[in-house]
């Protein structure tokens, strides 16, 4: 199994890239795996906020925070890392990435690239998602649907290669969940074992089965993303 | 059957990237099998040789005794390509020199390739040097490169001076070379190995290393962007030109 390196992302602010960087490491925390989380937020609140124990701030402005982040995000060590990108410094990261041949390195040390990328109506991140996907060919590029903030249909805008680059959906959640649940120190792994007690039941309900839906769009993407490996193994 | 070509690199002063592209250039021969051998004119202990300790020699170019180690050895069919590291300030003498012993006459009668890698400084005093130094190269390629190891300019901004110095010589080609983050050339030079071996991850014997995956992707970023220089001054069809029939 490859180690995977899910990149978090969106030009913009404001669009759920710190709420789906979340999901993602727990999604990993809850089937009981380690995860490494890395926030380039320059503004608060942000991914150290909530997952404190697992999540590294991290900087890209000299070579010293450069090899910080990046030197780990190729290491092969099997535990999944999640990087929580901030829209300022999103042109900084993908040009790095694409300058030190992050993509060709991971392929050599099996490492599994994704990019979370939040979609959006606005034509300032189609016009990023098209330049990511020239910059990065071969990469597992993955829209994201974030229906909290509403439900545009986008799909020529983030058009999709490959089945594992299939677009995800970020179900909406009520205001007044949202707003417990984008508290920061809310703990999602806390509330699913029962420990947060102050959630009562019909919030406790409508919660659980939010983040069943979600884990399931990262199940099929877990699996996608395992047969699009497989796939290429069996190439000759 | 290719003629034996020599590459001077010099400059008039010191600091400028000299040695730094005469190591890009001799990684660019070995990935293109050219066989080449240097000779590191910083006697008595050289700068170059510790990147290159198989194929380069420390000489002193002011003795006659070095001068014909290097010059009376060009034939040896073994190495195409000599690359002579000129000590700084030493450029000019060393093209006097070797108009002195005809070597500059034999490479008017087209028995050897002749180029000259200029790295300039940021300085009137180094642009001052380019036509003097280009007199000598009249029969061979002469190679302008700025060596961009600082935030200069070479006086780009200024149209007249940069027109005055950079467009008199006719047959004066210029070079780009970009430059290399701070911390990945500090590495490689602790390193003390090729560029190349770098990139690959190798030490200086040859076994795997564990040098850091962004400061190898800058060099392979950099170094990929200076050789990109010397395949569109067609470096390796001057290196591979065939001896004249005549010759």
């Amino acid at each position: 199994m490859r180690t995977p390196v899910f990149i978090v992302c969106s030009p913009l602010e404001r669009v759920g890239k710190t709420m789906l960087a979340r999901l993602t490491a727990e999604f990993f925390i809850a089937g009981g795996h380690p995860v490494e989380c890395f926030d380039l937020n320059a503004e608060g609140p942000s991914l150290i906020d909530f997952l404190p124990g697992c999540t590294t701030l991290s900087a890209i402005d000299d070579t010293r925070g450069q090899m910080a982040l990046f030197d780990e995000l190729v290491r092969d060590d099997a535990v999944p890392k999640v990087v929580d990108l901030g829209h300022d410094a999103f042109d900084q990261f993908f040009t790095i990435m694409a300058q030190v041949g992050m993509a060709e390195e991971a392929r050599w040390r099996d490492v599994q690239l994704v990019v979370l990328f939040l979609a959006s109506p606005s034509s300032a991140a189609a016009q990023a998602y098209a330049t990511l996907r020239r910059w990065l060919p071969g990469i597992v590029l993955v829209p994201v649907y974030n229906e909290m903030l509403g439900r545009a249909q986008l799909r020529d805008q983030y058009p999709t290669v490959g089945e594992a680059s299939l677009p995800l959906r970020m179900p909406a959640l009520a205001t007044g969940l949202h707003r417990i649940v984008s508290h920061p120190g809310f703990s999602l792994s806390e509330f699913r074992s029962g420990v947060l007690r102050e959630i009562t039941a019909p919030y406790k309900e409508e919660l659980e089965s939010w983040v069943k839906r979600v884990f399931f769009e990262f199940r099929e993407l877990e699996l996608r993303l395992l047969l699009a490996t497989l796939r290429l193994s069996l190439q000759p | 059957m290719a003629k034996p070509t020599v590459i001077l690199v010099g400059a008039d002063k010191g600091g400028v990237g000299k040695t730094t592209v005469t190591r890009a250039l001799l990684d660019y021969f070995n990935a293109h099998h050219i066989q080449a051998r240097a000779f590191d004119t910083e006697s008595p202990r050289g700068t170059l040789r510790r990147f290159f300790p198989d194929i380069t020699e420390i000489v002193d170019m002011t003795t006659v005794p070095d001068q014909m180690k290097i010059f009376d050895t060009l034939g040896n069919l073994d190495r195409q390509v000599t690359v002579i590291d000129i000590r700084a300030g030493l450029l000019s003498p060393t093209l006097q020199s070797l108009r002195d012993i005809g070597f500059i006459e034999a490479t008017k009668k087209a028995q050897i390739n002749f180029a000259v890698f200029h790295i300039l400084g940021p300085s009137i005093t180094s642009l001052d040097e380019i036509a003097e130094t280009a007199s000598y190269a009249t029969d061979g390629h002469y190679f302008l490169v700025k060596n961009f190891i600082n935030n200069t300019s070479f006086f780009e901004w200024d149209p007249a001076t940069y027109q005055s110095y950079f467009r008199k010589i006719r047959n004066a080609v210029e070079i780009t070379i970009p430059k290399l983050d701070e911390m990945a050339c500090e590495q490689v030079e602790v390193a003390s190995i090729p560029y190349f071996s770098f990139v690959s991850n190798r030490n200086a014997k040859g076994e795997a290393a564990q040098y850091s995956f962004v400061l190898r992707g800058y060099v392979r970023h950099w170094l990929g962007q200076v050789w990109s220089e010397f395949d569109r001054v067609k470096l390796n069809e001057i290196v591979s030109q065939q001896a004249s029939r005549a010759a």
